[in-house]
């Protein structure tokens, strides 16, 4: 399944950091305890196949955010790298990938061609953005380029805000000159 | 100024030739292949970031750009998420004709395109470049940007830099 730009934008976290190693442990326990729940028939949550497919599919996003969120904090200074923290939200994330595959494969073969399960197409979207970072896993470090570790609040906000203001859009009638861009940029023009 | 030339822009996956091609080009700047080693993998998994590998009309190779949409500048632009230009260069072991200019053009188009399709983007395109690099500011300034704030002083890397902004949006849309 394809996400757009825009679509990965809108999915930016909202959840609570997650940054001690200890965190991450206790947050990947939780999921797996969740899990192993759900593939047990416990409680009312994952009563039904699609139901299961849901929770999976709420898993891997949720685990895809707080990875992401991570990386970030490395990234901007936020937190400082540790092994240890990597090494956890790696295996994490390859046992949750390897279990939502699972039960992927295990719907889909259970589906007959008057019956689709609802809930496996969400849980190949959470799959498309969990299974990225696993393939060729980047270990974060601080930023070499400034705009991530300096991001702060300067003294001279207030000249920022009214240079930021005299900027002056693209000129009317603009298009991109790339065939593709073009493209994309009419269909966004019909929307 | 000559018209930019038209160039042939393909995406580039972190795992391919095309990204193991660029960082491998024997760069003048240290700082230019520290950021596409370090920087953009991280930029690519960790947010929105992404690398077009540009080829001039006989298929050479002729440099690549960086995009993404970050909130590294969301102080400016009341905590919206903005789009940003990381990072680009021309080949080095090619006489360049231009091709910056085309480079920094296709990528203002990709910005105007993330915010037309994402309205809650701020419309204004960010980039920052250390001062020494006079080169790049004739560049970013020629195509349009203006600077918005600088030189800020860069202690990690002992230089100091500003911070260039173009507003994306198309007028009366």
């Amino acid at each position: 399944m394809f996400v757009t730009l825009a679509q990965s934008v809108l999915m930016m976290d909202t959840t609570k950091p997650i940054r001690k190693v200890e965190d991450i442990l206790d947050f990947t326990a939780s999921l797996n305890l969740q899990l192993d729940r759900c593939d047990n028939g416990e409680g009312m949550e994952c009563s039904s196949m699609d139901a299961s497919l849901e929770r999976y599919a709420n898993c891997c996003c949720e685990m895809t955010q707080q990875v992401k969120r991570w990386g970030r904090d490395v990234f901007a200074g936020r937190i400082p790298y540790e092994q240890a923290a990597d090494d956890a939200w790696f295996h994490a994330s390859v046992t949750l990938n390897n279990r939502a595959v699972e039960l992927h494969d295990r719907a889909q073969g259970m589906e007959i061609p008057c019956y689709d399960f609802s809930g496996l197409n969400k849980l190949r979207a959470a799959l498309y953005g969990l299974y990225p970072l696993l393939d060729g896993w980047v270990s974060p470090r601080r930023s070499v380029g400034p705009s991530a570790r300096q991001a702060t609040k300067s003294a001279g906000m207030e000249t920022v805000q009214k240079r930021i203001t005299e900027l002056r859009p693209l000129p009317k009638g603009w298009v991109p000159a790339d065939v593709r861009q073009l493209s994309v940029f009419r269909k966004a023009s019909k929307t | 100024m000559p018209p930019a030339i038209s160039l042939i822009a393909s995406r580039v996956d972190l795992g391919g030739d095309d990204f193991k091609l660029i960082v491998n080009w024997p760069y003048n700047d240290s700082f230019v292949a520290r950021v596409l080693k370090s920087d953009i993998p991280q930029r690519v998994k960790f947010g929105n970031g992404r690398i077009w590998l540009f080829k001039d009309p006989m298929g050479q190779p002729v440099g690549f750009g960086t995009f993404d949409v970050c909130e590294d500048y969301g102080h400016h632009t009341h905590g919206k998420p903005h789009p940003y230009i990381p990072l680009l260069a021309v080949n080095p072991t090619i006489k360049s004709l231009g091709y910056g200019t085309s480079i920094v053009e296709y990528l203002v188009a990709e910005a105007a395109l993330t915010v037309k399709e994402l309205r809650s983007c701020s419309d204004v395109l960010f980039l920052d470049v250390y001062t020494n690099n006079t080169r790049a500011i004739a560049l970013y300034t020629r195509t349009g940007f203006q600077q918005l704030e600088g030189p800020i002083n860069d202690p990690d890397e002992g230089a100091q830099y500003i911070i260039m902004g173009r507003r994306v949006s198309v007028a009366n849309e």
